[in-house]
C-alpha cells in the first residue's frame, strides 16, 4: 500500500516535468533576446531601430520572459530532486511480484534493477542540461548587457567619424595635406580613403565588432537549441522508462515489455559511455 | 731768366774750382735736368701775346646735345615684379571672393490687407457690429535678405585672415568634439577590459572548484573500489547483503553526482573561454576604431596648425607685396626724378656750349632754365615728400614683421 502511495506520488511528480512547456518558454525567451538585439543593432533589411516606447516595451517583454524561464527552469530542477530523494527511498525490491518462475523473477529483479539506473541517469542529465543552459544565459546576458550599454556611443561615434571623413573628401585641400602629411599614419590614412575610391572604411570599422556580437548571439541560440533538443528526448526516455517501471513493481516482468526496456536500456548506456570519455578526457587536460 | 739762373748755376759751379769727379758727376745729372727744363720752357707760349676775341674752344660735342640721358635704369624687372604681385593678389581675391558670400537686403513690394480706417459714425457701428469692417489692399515693403555671389575685386586680402580664423575655429570645434568621443570609445575598450578580467577570474575560480570536485570524486570512486569486490563476492542470502548493496548504491549516486558537478565545471570553464576570447576579438575591433578616431584626430589638429601658417603666410605675403610696390614706386620716382635732372642739364649744358651773345635769346633761355629750374624744385619736393612717407611705411611694415 505504501508503495502504491510511493507511486503515485512519483507519478505526480513526472508529470510536474513539463519539458514541453519549459521548450516552449525558452523558445519564447530567445525570440525576446532576439527582439531586443534588434532595438541596438538592427539586423540587414531593417531600416533603423524603433522608437523609445515600443523598446521599452520589448527590453520589459524580455525581462519578463527572462523570469518565466527561470522559474520554470528552477520548477523542473525541485522535481527531479524530489524525484531523485523518493527513487532513494523507494525499496524497488520483490514484493509479491513473485509468480514463481525463477526465470521470470530473476528478470523481473534484474530489470527492476536496470530501469531504476535508468531513471536516476536520467534525471541527473535533465538537470544538468538544464543548469548549464542558464549559465550559458547567465554568461550572454553579462556580454549582452555591456554591449548593449555602450552600443549608443560606439554607433554616434561612428556617424561622426563618416561625417568627418566626407567633408575631408570633399574639400581636399592640397596645400593643407601637405602640411599634414610628414605623420606616416596619416598618409596611410589618406591614401586608404584616397585608394579605396567611394567606398568608406570607417563604416566597415564599427561593423565589425557588431557583427562579433550578432555571431556569438547566434552560436549561443544554436547551442541552446541543440541541448533544448536533447532534453525534450531524455523527458521522453524519463517517462517510457517509468511506465515500464511502474508496471514491473506493480505486475513484475512480462516477456512483451523486453524490447521496450532493452531499447531504453541500450540508450542508457550510450549516454552512461559518453558521460564517462567524456570525464575521463577533461579530467586529462586539467590535472 | 733762365739764362740767368742757367748762369747762376754754372757760376757757382765755376766757384767751386776744385773739382772732383764727383763734381762731374752731378754736373752731368744737372745737365740733363737743365735741358729737360729748357725744353719745356721754350715751348710755353707768351701771355697776352694773343687777343681774347680770337679764343675760340674746341668744338665738344656734348653742348649740341640737349638731351642728356644717364645710364637708363632698366625698371621692366621692377615692373614684372609689380605684376606678379598683382597677379597673387587677384588669385587671393577670387579664393575670397569664391568662399564668402555677400548678404543683401533686397526690398520687394507686397501686397497685404489691412482694414479700413473709418472715422465716427461707420467707426461706431463697426464696433458696435451693425456694420461689417471692410479691408482694403495696400502694397507694403518686404525686406528679404538675399546671398549674391561676390566680385573679386570688392574684396579686401585682409579678409582672408578673417576667413582662415573661421575655418580653424570650426576645425577645432569640430575636433573638440571628436575628441570627447574617442575619449569615450577609450572608456568603453577599459570597460570591456574590465569585464574580460571578471570573466579570467570566474575561470580560474572555477577550475580551482573543478579540481576539488575531481578530487572528490576520485575519493568516491577509491571507496567504491573498496566495496564493489565485497558486494560482488557477497551471496544474496547473506544477512548484511542489503546493507552492503544499499552502500554501494548510495555511493554510486554520490559518484554520479560528483561527476555531474564536474561536467557543470567544465562546460562553465569552456563557455567561459569561448565567450572571453569573443569579447576580446570584440574588444580589440573596437580599440582598432579608437585608433583611427585618434589619426583623425590629430589630422585635424595638423590641418589646423597648417591653416593658422597659411595664414601667416598671407598675411607676411600681403605685407611683402605692399612693401615692395612702395619701394617700387620710390625708385620709379627716383627714376623720374633723374630724367627730369637730366632734362634740366641737357638745357644748360645746350645753353653754357652755345654762344649766347644774343641778349633776348639768353634771356630767353635763361628764362627757360630758371622756368625748369623751378619745376625741377617743386617736383623734388613733392618726390622728397612721397619718398619720406614711403619710408615710414616700410619702417612700419618691418616693424610688423619682426614682432
Amino acid at each position: 500500500m505504501e508503495n502504491k502511495i510511493r507511486i503515485r506520488q512519483i507519478s505526480k511528480i513526472i508529470k510536474r516535468i513539463d519539458i514541453k512547456k519549459f521548450v516552449r518558454k525558452a523558445d519564447r525567451f530567445l525570440t525576446a533576446c532576439r527582439n531586443l538585439n534588434n532595438t541596438v543593432m538592427p539586423e540587414t533589411g531593417e531600416s533603423r531601430p524603433p522608437e523609445k516606447k515600443k523598446r521599452i516595451r520589448i527590453i520589459k517583454k524580455y525581462e519578463a520572459e527572462f523570469e518565466k524561464f527561470e522559474k520554470q527552469a528552477a520548477d523542473i530542477t525541485s522535481a527531479s530532486s524530489d524525484l531523485m530523494e523518493l527513487h532513494a527511498r523507494f525499496p524497488f525490491v520483490m514484493n509479491g511480484q513473485k509468480t514463481g518462475n525463477a526465470q521470470i523473477d530473476e528478470k523481473t529483479i534484474r530489470y527492476l534493477k536496470k530501469m531504476r539506473d535508468q531513471q536516476t541517469e536520467l534525471l541527473f542529465t535533465i538537470d544538468e542540461e538544464i543548469s548549464i543552459m542558464k549559465n550559458m544565459i547567465l554568461f550572454s546576458e553579462r556580454i549582452r548587457s555591456v554591449v548593449h550599454s555602450h552600443w549608443h556611443t560606439l554607433d554616434s561615434a561612428s556617424n561622426f567619424l563618416d561625417l568627418m571623413q566626407e567633408r575631408m573628401e570633399h574639400r581636399p585641400n592640397p596645400l593643407l595635406l601637405q602640411s599634414a602629411m610628414p605623420d606616416p599614419e596619416i598618409k596611410q590614412l589618406c591614401d586608404e580613403s584616397n585608394d579605396s575610391g567611394r567606398k568608406k572604411p570607417d563604416l566597415d570599422q564599427v561593423s565589425k565588432p557588431f557583427a562579433e556580437f550578432r555571431r556569438m548571439t547566434i552560436d549561443a541560440a544554436d547551442e541552446i537549441n541543440f541541448r533544448k533538443q536533447a532534453l525534450v528526448q531524455n523527458a521522453k526516455e524519463l517517462r517510457q522508462g517509468w511506465n515500464c517501471l511502474k508496471r514491473l513493481v506493480k505486475s513484475g516482468y512480462s516477456p512483451q515489455m523486453q524490447t521496450g526496456m532493452d531499447q531504453l536500456y541500450r540508450l542508457h548506456d550510450q549516454r552512461k559511455k559518453t558521460f564517462d570519455r567524456f570525464i575521463k578526457e577533461s579530467r586529462k587536460t586539467w590535472l | 731768366m733762365t739764362e740767368a739762373t742757367g748762369t747762376e748755376a754754372v757760376d757757382t759751379e765755376n766757384e767751386e774750382s776744385a773739382a772732383t769727379d764727383k763734381q762731374a758727376a752731378l754736373d752731368s745729372d744737372v745737365e740733363k735736368v737743365l735741358d729737360k727744363y729748357s725744353e719745356s720752357v721754350e715751348t710755353k707760349p707768351v701771355i697776352g701775346a694773343k687777343r681774347p676775341v680770337d679764343y675760340r674752344p674746341s668744338q665738344v660735342a656734348y653742348f649740341e646735345n640737349r638731351d642728356v640721358r644717364s645710364h637708363s635704369f632698366d625698371s621692366s624687372n621692377l615692373q614684372g615684379i609689380v605684376d606678379e604681385i598683382k597677379i597673387i593678389e587677384d588669385g587671393i581675391k577670387n579664393i575670397i571672393a569664391s568662399r564668402t558670400k555677400k548678404i543683401v537686403n533686397e526690398e520687394r513690394p507686397v501686397e497685404k490687407q489691412r482694414p479700413v480706417h473709418n472715422v465716427g459714425l461707420p467707426k461706431l457701428l463697426v464696433r458696435l457690429g451693425l456694420l461689417k469692417q471692410e479691408m482694403e489692399t495696400y502694397t507694403d515693403i518686404e525686406i528679404i535678405k538675399k546671398e549674391v555671389p561676390r566680385r573679386p575685386d570688392e574684396v579686401l586680402v585682409s579678409e582672408f585672415r578673417v576667413m582662415i580664423d573661421n575655418y580653424i575655429k570650426s576645425l577645432k570645434g569640430l575636433n573638440e568634439g571628436l575628441r570627447n568621443t574617442v575619449t569615450e570609445v577609450d572608456g568603453i575598450v577599459k570597460n570591456l577590459t574590465e569585464v574580460s578580467d571578471a570573466f579570467t577570474d570566474q575561470i580560474h575560480s572555477d577550475r580551482r572548484a573543478y579540481n576539488t570536485q575531481i578530487k572528490h570524486s576520485k575519493a568516491i570512486e577509491t571507496q567504491l573500489d573498496e566495496i564493489v569486490p565485497i558486494h560482488e563476492s557477497m551471496s544474496p542470502l547473506h544477512d548484511r547483503y542489503a546493507q552492503v548493496e544499499k552502500m554501494r548504491d548510495h555511493m554510486e549516486m554520490d559518484l554520479r553526482e560528483s561527476q555531474g558537478m564536474e561536467l557543470k565545471y567544465k562546460t562553465n570553464i569552456d563557455m567561459g573561454v569561448k565567450y572571453q576570447s569573443a569579447l576580446k576579438s570584440y574588444r580589440t575591433l573596437i580599440n582598432d576604431f579608437k585608433e583611427r578616431g585618434d589619426i583623425h584626430v590629430n589630422m585635424v589638429d595638423k590641418f589646423a596648425d597648417g591653416a593658422s601658417h597659411m595664414k601667416i603666410a598671407v598675411d607676411n605675403v600681403s605685407q611683402i607685396c605692399s612693401g615692395v610696390a612702395k619701394v617700387t614706386q620710390s625708385m620709379i620716382m627716383i627714376v623720374e626724378s633723374i630724367d627730369d635732372g637730366n632734362k634740366v642739364l641737357g638745357r644748360y649744358a645746350a645753353l653754357v656750349g652755345d654762344q649766347m651773345s644774343a641778349a633776348p635769346k639768353w634771356e630767353m633761355e635763361y628764362n627757360a632754365l630758371k622756368d625748369a629750374e623751378e619745376v625741377y624744385q617743386k617736383n623734388d619736393m613733392y618726390r622728397i615728400e612721397q619718398l619720406k612717407d614711403n619710408r615710414k611705411e616700410l619702417e612700419q611694415l618691418i616693424d610688423n614683421t619682426t614682432e
